[in-house]
């Protein structure tokens, strides 16, 4: 079995009882980033990022020169007046950091010009009432534009480890992927995603979760696979491999999913092709 | 290259509604015995030893082979490590199960045969396709997903035949989807539907509905191809028509008296695998001839002439003979009555290349040295 990186709250004493994981730190509040990730590094463990939950929107948030060099993922509900985001743009940029916010039309414009000024963003969508246009329109923005901006995740995630012979979970890109990744509480209590650890929803203290590979995780791994068992319309959709079915609609109608993720899959085949095409037209240079 | 389609069981866990071998009454459903397992590779090293520049294919069919177990595969690589020493690096192994019945205790031995994927078949949406004597589909589904995601995780991989009946007709698109979606790293083949006899008659398709089913997916697996795993028969025309590099499987190639036997769990010699299920050209038993022999059989012989017959009557001028030769002769005998004929579903392949390919095709990109860019393709084991 693999070794799981492991996302946990910050805890002095529960990140010395591990070594050799990569872990992921998390936070409250801005004036514990330096201090976890400084408890992580002086552990027997690497840091993977400190996580800034924020209730703040991003143009509240303080952000301080020490950070430097801590990659820290933001995860916040907004970004707030760009007026107020904009007087720490120049501080923000310096910094290893990503935004990451929900899925809500606002954001979605906001990530957009977030990205365009050069900061790293994330959207999180996951299900729900999810507005396929707009985000469609991000994620042509996101993987098409030539103009500068920074990386937009899932998008540049998905990108990255796009291979058109196997199917990707791109969970990873929030850190939700159990093949990767356990979320533990300050028990060691185990949950498979992020939202599970939140709603306290755990499959069992790591040390038994690890000692054979937990039949949850092999199920929890494997739950793409019932689209097929059931034949639900997921199982016969085009964007298929790109979503796995987790946003099917309880009304068995997958229109908009199945119309992003089908779109994702073209443009990543004409990007191939451009790419196939300027490396064989290359002109010969000095 | 020979090809042996090896039954060292009829027997079944599934009952597929038109199989030949599990609905036959007189299948052997015991396992072939290691005096004879032994005598099999004694004669693979025979014709190695005589023909050194070959290699031996030894594709273990069924029935369904898993109903061996692991220790029945264990004793062949024991016999091949014992009578072929010198020739065992020109053996390969293929499996074509379905996988229902795998599980971790098969991998050991598995990896050490050079075993690196299955062949296998799979049905979403009738009910062909099930479990013991009530037929269960669900069970088979249930199983063989399960089974297949444990041997990805065990590092196998695998690529399937699906068989088109007049059940997949309307479905085209769908079932297509749903093979790639499921195993986007594997290969797809597309089988008609083969009845020995018309007691399945309402399963049977015409040629040209097996050609209109075909042309219902090629544009858009070609479209797609970048992305799409290999899909029989359109990579094989693909190669052929448009970059000029024939490769054939057996029903194609004109040579398979060549290259294909099939042997049955008594130690008969077949011509194929469906010549078995068919019990059509039995070449005698193991104990009495090698390979080479019956290479030299008179039917085997007749096989070859039968290739050139065609050349010069029923397919004499035939623009696509060079990718056909004529079909199956067991086709050929079920259209007519004579191995000495051509398959009556030539037909869907020159419909399928002229309503669908060539449109397709010539519709995107000329024909000739165009830059296919597909996956490469995992075997499928020949049915």
């Amino acid at each position: 079995m693999s070794l799981r990186k492991l996302i946990c709250p910050y805890d002095p004493s529960l990140i010395g009882d591990f070594c050799n994981r990569e872990i992921a730190v998390q936070v409250d509040s801005p004036s514990l980033v330096c201090e976890a990730a400084g408890a992580v590094v002086n552990s027997a463990n690497s840091l993977l990022c400190v996580i800034l939950d924020s209730v703040d929107p991003v143009c509240a948030v303080s952000f301080e020169d020490q950070w430097k060099g801590i990659p820290i993922l933001l995860m916040a509900p907004s970004v707030g007046e760009f007026r107020n985001v904009a007087s720490v743009l120049p501080s923000l940029k310096k910094l290893n950091l990503r935004v990451c916010l929900p899925a809500s039309n606002d954001n979605i414009r906001d990530v957009r010009i977030l990205s365009s000024v050069g900061v790293h963003c994330s959207i999180m969508f996951e299900g729900g009432n999810v507005d396929w246009d707009a985000l469609s329109d991000l994620m042509t923005y996101a993987l098409l534009a030539r103009v500068f901006h920074a990386t937009i995740d899932p998008f540049d995630y998905i990108s990255r480890h796009y291979n058109s012979l196997t199917h990707l979970n791109w969970g990873g890109a929030f850190l939700d992927d159990p093949e990767k990744y356990f979320h533990l509480d300050k028990e060691k209590n185990v949950a498979l995603s992020s939202s599970e650890a939140l709603a306290k929803q755990f499959i069992g203290r790591i040390d038994d979760v690890e000692k054979t590979e937990s039949p949850e995780v092999q199920r929890r791994c494997d739950a793409w696979s019932l689209n097929f068992l059931e034949n639900r319309v997921c199982a016969t959709c085009d964007g298929f491999k790109l979503c796995m079915g987790r946003f099917l609609p309880k009304n068995g109608k997958a229109d908009g999913c199945s119309a992003f993720f089908s779109e994702m899959i073209e443009i990543f085949g004409d990007l191939k092709a451009v790419k196939e095409k300027s490396s064989k037209e290359e002109v010969w240079r000095l | 290259m020979a090809i042996v389609i090896f039954k060292a069981t009829e027997a079944c866990n599934a009952r597929c509604a038109y199989c030949d071998v599990v609905h036959d009454k007189n299948a052997i459903t015991g396992k072939m015995p290691y005096e004879l397992l032994e005598l099999f590779f004694v004669r693979i090293n025979d014709y190695l030893l005589e023909r050194p520049e070959n290699t031996m294919e030894i594709t273990w069919h069924g029935g369904e082979p898993l109903l061996l177990g692991p220790a029945y595969f264990a004793k062949a690589l024991e016999f091949q490590q014992k009578h072929c020493a010198k020739t065992q690096d020109k053996i390969i192994h293929h499996v074509q199960s379905n996988l229902t019945l795998f599980n971790s205790s098969f991998t050991p031995i598995f990896k050490k045969l050079g075993l690196k994927s299955f062949g296998t078949s799979y049905d979403p949406f009738t009910d062909l396709r099930g479990l013991g004597e009530s037929l269960d589909a669900n069970l088979y589904r249930r199983k063989f997903i399960a089974s297949a995601r444990l041997a990805e995780r065990e590092g196998f991989t695998w690529g399937m035949i699906y068989v088109v009946t007049k059940l997949s007709l309307d479905r085209a698109l769908d079932i297509f989807r749903f093979l790639v979606n499921l195993n986007p790293w594997g290969a797809v083949m597309f089988n008609t539907i083969h009845l020995r006899d018309d007691t399945l008659s309402h399963l049977a398709i015409t040629p040209e509905e097996f050609a209109d089913f075909l042309g219902a997916i090629f544009p858009m697996w070609w479209k797609n191809r970048w992305r799409l795993p290999s899909v029989e028969p359109f990579r094989m025309l693909v190669d052929s028509l448009v970059m000029g590099q024939r490769s054939l499987i057996c029903c194609d190639s004109g040579d398979c008296h060549k290259t294909h036997f099939g042997l049955a769990p008594d130690g008969k010699f077949f011509q194929c695998g469906r010549s078995m299920e068919w019990d059509l050209l039995d070449f005698g038993s193991i104990f009495d001839r090698g390979f080479t022999d019956v290479l030299e059989d008179s039917r085997k012989v007749k096989l070859r002439e039968r290739t050139e017959l065609l050349a010069q009557t029923d397919c004499k001028g035939c623009e696509l003979w060079d990718d056909c030769h004529g079909g199956c002769p067991l086709e050929g005998w079920r259209t007519s009555g004579s191995f000495m004929s051509r398959t009556r579903m030539c037909q869907s392949k020159k419909d399928f290349i002229k309503k669908y390919f060539e449109p397709t095709v010539n519709g995107v990109a000329s024909p000739k040295k165009t830059a296919i860019d597909c996956p490469a393709s995992i075997p499928c084991a020949p049915a």
